[in-house]
């Protein structure tokens, strides 16, 4: 899926159908997730955790952007979850990356890398 | 002013003003509607739920208590509107089509807070969806065919993790950690606590912890007792069906059939059929009665049963017990008065002119299985039943003065009956062998009566006459008889001796 999404960003020519929202959204998704699974990688985090350094570093607006990610990752079996008890709240889900999920982190990282110096290559000119 | 009402939401409660409530309600129902196609709906709301309770717990202090209109109103700005992060273009239910359970697999804690005693029962009981009584009695039964599953429970003891939190009871069961299912083990958790402090309403307040400690401990006292007894119970019940009913020969004795039952016991000693089965009956009463009493009591400490039924038929076990008790006594005292009256008859064996007697023992050979002895008469002889004849082993020997210069010698025998009359029948019933061969004795270590005279202590003493001077010598024995220190007339009191020889031919002095 985010591999179609890159697919897209990649490729200029699908890139100039698109309508500008509808990329921006693409381009944020994309970046989103290899941010939630960073966040996830660096430490097992339960969505508050996660809210709170997406909106750190103003990548989400609202809250309610993060939880059909989460569940969307969680079912390509890159993120697994327990629970544990809160003391001042209610139990809280605390996510993980599987082996999968680090795999695909990795990839992700190497995409990444190889994206942002195309693009800063590209803008450069 | 505003009317609050009370909202559940993941297991907390809160106050929240009306208004504020409905504009949640609102937001929740935009939400399940934009997420209509999305595959994980109801866990996207779900987590979601989860972070408004959060947040509302955040916003909650002692100073406030309330959740108002303008909370909601900026806590659904943070989430944002559904529009805003649900996007349709996604073909995404059509990809994540082949979702995995697993996270949601079972997994097996120990039950510590239903459980007896570390609450690996009550923990298995979940896991497996049976009833916990179910797993304890499988438990029981098994633990009475070897240790192993004591071993078993110890182990799974050890290697299992309690349940910490209604997460793991969730686990547990393998239930699907919802919001409705962590609502429904909220509501058991607050029923089951409900349950303990009506119950343990009269101790210390504010030592909840204390109580659950001082509840656990009696309760693993309880256990403990309950299976004790439990086993003892069984342990009971083994020999009483081997012996009792199926009337399994267990006393080492030499029969037709090598041991003898129980029954064959209370032949040998009671008069009639009748009181034959009247103690075999009581003797049966006893044994189930007590069998019976003992695991209720054991049941009734495993499972802390109060029940007017249970305790009625307890008393009632108890009471048939006592009754077996008394019967059984009734037998025995009519029994021991069969004892009551010893008669003896004497027989004369001979007569023999030597200087000196010599007696040597005649063991009779039975063919005989060493083995089945028992010890009866002091450890000197055994006790044998073949064709309806009981042969008992050790005879007593008794010296006196003779009148003349001759040895006399008489057979004496003996047996208790409720009459004279018949206690003379059963002394003449008694058999044993005495002869006399060139001026010698041979005496029969052993001697016989009929099995239908029952054993009524039947003996027989050979009794010598001991010429004034001469001397009796029996193994290396010799007996002579002595002048009484009391020397009264002329006429001279001689002592009395006596010997006893055993079944193997020993002769002992007295």
């Amino acid at each position: 899926m985010l591999c179609i999404v890159l697919c897209k960003c990649v490729s200029l020519k699908k890139i100039k159908r698109m309508s500008l929202e509808n990329t921006q959204a693409q381009m944020r998704k994309g970046i989103l997730e290899f941010c939630i699974l960073s966040i996830i990688d660096k430490q097992e985090s339960y969505p508050s955790d996660i809210l709170e350094q997406l909106k750190a570093a103003k990548l989400i607006v609202v809250e309610g952007t993060l939880y059909p990610l989460l569940t969307r990752l969680k079912k390509l079996e890159l993120l697994a979850y327990r629970w544990e008890e809160s003391n001042s709240g209610p139990p809280r889900k605390y996510f993980s990356l599987t082996p999968k999920g680090k795999e695909f982190l990795n990839s992700l990282g190497t995409t990444w890398k190889e994206l942002h110096q195309a693009v800063a290559l590209i803008t450069s000119k | 002013m505003k009317r609050t009402i009370s909202v559940n939401i993941k297991g907390t409660n809160f106050i929240i003003e009306e208004d504020g409530y409905e504009l949640l309600q609102n937001y929740f129902n935009r939400l399940e509607q934009g997420l209509i196609n999305e595959e994980g709906k109801s866990e996207i709301i779900e987590d979601i739920e989860y972070r408004v309770a959060e947040l509302f717990s955040e916003l909650l202090s002692e100073r406030k208590t309330v959740i108002e209109m303008a909370n909601v109103q900026s806590i659904i700005s943070t989430l944002g509107q559904p529009e805003d992060f649900i996007d349709e273009d996604e073909n995404s239910s059509k990809q994540t089509e082949t979702v995995d359970n697993s996270t949601n697999s079972r997994k097996f804690f120990r039950d510590e807070e239903n459980g007896r005693i570390a609450g690996v029962c009550s923990g298995l009981s979940l896991y497996f969806g049976i009833d916990v009584m179910v797993v304890r009695a499988i438990f029981l039964i098994v633990f009475f065919f070897g240790a192993f599953s004591l071993s078993v429970y110890v182990i799974l003891w050890i290697i299992t993790p309690k349940i910490k939190s209604n997460v793991d009871r969730l686990k547990t069961q393998g239930k699907a950690v919802t919001v409705d299912s962590l609502k429904e083990e909220v509501e058991g958790a607050a029923n089951r606590f409900r349950k303990h402090s009506k119950s343990f309403a009269h101790r210390v307040k504010n030592n909840e912890n204390m109580n659950y400690k001082l509840n656990r401990l009696v309760r693993v006292i309880t256990t403990v007792i309950g299976v004790g007894i439990l086993i003892g119970a069984f342990s009971l019940l083994v020999p009483l069906v081997t012996f009792g009913v199926l009337d399994t020969p267990f006393i080492p004795a030499q029969t037709d059939f090598g041991f003898l039952s129980f029954s064959s016991i209370n032949e040998l000693f009671l008069e009639t059929d009748l009181d034959m089965s009247w103690m075999k009956m009581s003797v049966l009463v006893i044994g189930f009665s007590t069998v019976s009493f003992l695991i209720l009591l054991g049941l009734r400490f495993l499972f802390n049963i109060r029940n007017r039924g249970y305790k009625i038929l307890m008393s009632a076990f108890f009471i048939f017990g006592i009754l077996g008790i008394v019967s059984a006594s009734f037998i025995s005292m009519k029994t021991v008065r069969n004892l009551a009256n010893e008669a003896e008859i004497e027989k004369k064996v001979g007569v023999i002119d030597a200087s000196v007697l010599k007696i040597y023992s005649n063991i009779h050979t039975l063919n005989l299985d060493a083995n089945y002895k028992i010890n009866v008469n002091d450890g000197n002889g055994v006790i044998t039943i073949l064709e309806n004849k009981v042969y008992n082993e050790g005879i007593k020997l008794e010296y006196r003065l003779s009148k003349d210069s001759l040895y006399h010698v008489y057979q004496k025998f003996s047996a208790n009956s409720y009459a004279y009359k018949t206690a003379i029948e059963k002394a003449k019933n008694i058999k044993h062998g005495v002869s006399i061969e060139n001026d010698e004795l041979y005496i029969n270590t052993d001697f016989t009566f009929p099995l239908k005279d029952k054993m009524r202590d039947q003996e027989v003493t050979v009794v010598i006459e001991i010429p004034k001077g001469k001397r009796v010598n029996m193994q290396n024995a010799n007996i002579t008889l002595r002048r009484d220190a009391i020397d009264f007339d002329e006429d001279f009191e001689y002592e009395f001796q006596s010997g006893f020889l055993n079944g193997s031919g020993e002769y002992k002095h007295w």
